[in-house]
């Protein structure tokens, strides 16, 4: 019973401790910004590989979601009579929730996991420590230009990932089974407002790219310097990313019109 | 660390701050020709404090210094007390079978470890106490080679070469190019500028890196492992380097090492890591000790070992000594 006790002590100290660790990294990556020099070709580099190396991704699953969401909810709304409400239908759900969801899952998988696979193997040949002993800080020369490039990647790839799923959408709907063109369109117009809905979007994309360029970075950072501690690594990225995406993603939606 | 008034006057006095052997400007001065009208790369660094320099006799007698340190890995200890003096201006070569703690006691000069207790000074400043930005003014004047070159993968020869240039002299690319293609010849190395490290062999992976460590001219060079992997003529070639970078500019150099032959040659001290703590002396010291208590220190593994030292010393005499 005592050693119950001691060990969940123990495992809430060390989360306590772990997200003090993670906050004072959070907090390393921010005052790094106003450093010069500003880093912003490693940033343009950073933000090539994270953003536009996902563009096809984003592109292929966006229009497929769209498509396979276009035909779910047509089926399910002709039951009701209400074929009409397809286009405000997939814009509130793509804008609102799995645009910016999916989008940040979807970049978690294919950049965070990379950046955090870089970091961690630049530790372990000790690429981070040369740039010590060169008197370059890596917070600033590494980390922060990849933390921030995710942070504009993911709004500017939910842009993306919406409109492509809204197109699926309309190609199921409309030219596959018949629905009027503009009756989908002016449902998708009247639903979506730009500050409730393409805001949250907004919102939740951004807060979803600062968090995923914060878990990846760190698990980088921190990760044991071998082949094996870079694996781990990387797959928790992913997993925490993930599960940070999903309840960040809950707090915001509850919050949203408090 | 003495004031520097300006950059044209700095062109003159950093190398005597730093060194303090006036006679060096003329080397200076050719190194810096390719970066002219700038003048040379120390003098761009004049606002950076690097590395001080106290002219007391003592203070360069004892300028690195490892005072009672203390260091274990989990349950593992790796130094138990260690005590040891470097010297400004002198190689420094560190000994020990694998795992003896040689690349850690770089890595704590370099300010890359921390001890568990004790103290490791450089030129005077205590690294425990210093923060990670006060570590970075004094690594400026200090060069370190990684065992495994730690080379950016992503940067091309150039970048990787020029890269603490470009950080802290704030050149452009174009001017920088001159003094790395410079320094790249001086480890033989032509027309390699333009490629990414993954293009490059081995030894000249090492190179690159051993470029980069002495790119900035810095009054310290860590060497962790400066001849593995390298064929004879270059680990001739490196050797002869780091020899003239010692008696021209007075580097101080410390290099861990297998290397029997170079280390022999150029050792002004023999640092010898065994059971977490050290032996230290002159080659001619250490391979003539018949000091119990060293002996008894080193172990069986230890006189082994200084008798191979010893078989080396006099074979080296023999060949010097023979004709042709």
């Amino acid at each position: 019973m005592i050693e119950s006790i001691r060990s969940l002590g123990a495992r809430s100290t060390g989360l306590v401790e772990g997200l003090g660790t993670v906050t004072r990294f959070g907090g390393a990556i921010v005052a790094t910004l106003p450093r010069t020099p500003t880093r912003f070709g490693f940033f343009l580099r950073a933000l090539y590989d994270a953003g536009v190396l996902s563009v096809a991704l984003v592109c292929l699953s966006g229009f497929t979601v769209g498509m396979v969401l276009g035909l779910q909810l047509y089926n399910t709304l002709t039951r009701f009579g209400a074929e009409e409400g397809l286009g405000a239908v997939v814009g509130l759900s793509l804008v609102r929730e799995l645009g910016p969801v999916l989008t940040g899952l979807l970049v978690t998988g294919r950049a965070g996991s990379a950046i955090t696979a870089e970091i961690g193997s630049m530790k372990a040949t000790e690429q981070l420590d040369g740039l010590r002993m060169m008197a370059i800080d890596p917070m600033h020369f590494v980390v922060m230009p990849r933390a921030m490039a995710l942070t504009v990647a993911l709004p500017l790839l939910n842009g993306l990932f919406i409109a492509l799923a809204i197109g699926g959408a309309y190609v199921v709907g409309v030219e596959l089974q018949g629905l009027d063109g503009g009756v989908y369109l002016s449902g998708l117009e009247d639903a979506v407002l730009f500050r409730d809905d393409v805001g949250q979007s907004l919102v939740k994309s951004v807060v979803f790219g600062m968090l995923l360029g914060l878990v990846a970075t760190y698990k980088g950072h921190a990760c044991e310097p071998d082949a094996a501690g870079v694996a781990r690594a990387t797959t928790s990225t992913v997993v925490t990313a993930s599960v940070c995406i999903l309840l960040s993603d809950y707090v915001i939606t509850a919050f949203w019109d408090v | 660390m003495r004031p520097i008034p300006d950059a044209d006057v700095g062109f003159v006095l950093v190398p005597v701050v730093l060194y303090g052997r006036p006679q060096r400007d003329a080397w200076l001065r050719s190194l810096a020709s390719p970066l002219a009208p700038g003048g040379s790369i120390l003098s761009r660094l004049a606002d950076a404090p690097a590395i001080a320099v106290d002219p007391d006799p003592e203070a360069d007698a004892c300028f690195i210094e490892v005072r009672d340190v203390r260091l274990s890995f989990g349950r593992r200890p790796v130094f138990e007390g260690l005590d040891c003096r470097m010297s400004r201006g002198g190689i420094h070569i560190l000994l020990g079978g694998s795992g003896a703690g040689k690349s850690t006691l770089l890595r704590m000069i370099g300010g890359l470890q921390r001890a568990d207790s004790g103290e490791v000074r450089v030129a005077g400043e205590d690294l425990s106490r210093l923060s990670e930005r006060e570590l970075g003014e004094i690594r400026k004047g200090i060069g370190m080679l990684f065992q495994n070159g730690a080379l950016l993968d992503s940067m091309t020869v150039l970048e990787n070469v020029g890269l603490p240039l470009r950080e802290h002299a704030r050149r452009p690319w174009k001017e920088i190019r001159g003094r790395v293609t410079q320094v790249l010849a001086s480890v033989g190395l032509e027309d390699v500028e333009d490629l990414l490290p993954r293009e490059l062999s081995g030894g000249m992976l090492r190179r690159v890196a051993f470029a980069r460590a002495i790119v900035m001219e810095p009054s310290i060079l860590l060497c962790d492992e400066p001849f593995s992997g390298l064929d004879p003529l270059n680990v001739s070639r490196i050797e002869d380097l780091l020899v003239k970078l010692n008696r021209d500019l007075g580097l101080t150099i410390l290099v861990t090492s297998h290397h029997m032959p170079s280390s022999l040659r150029m050792a002004d001290q023999l640092i010898l890591l065994q059971k977490g703590r050290c032996v230290a002396g002159s080659p001619e010291e250490l391979a003539g000790s018949r000091d119990e208590s060293i002996t008894e220190f080193l172990g069986e593994d230890g006189r082994a070992y200084l008798a191979r030292l010893h078989e080396l010393r006099e074979g080296s005499e023999l060949r010097e000594g023979s004709p042709g």
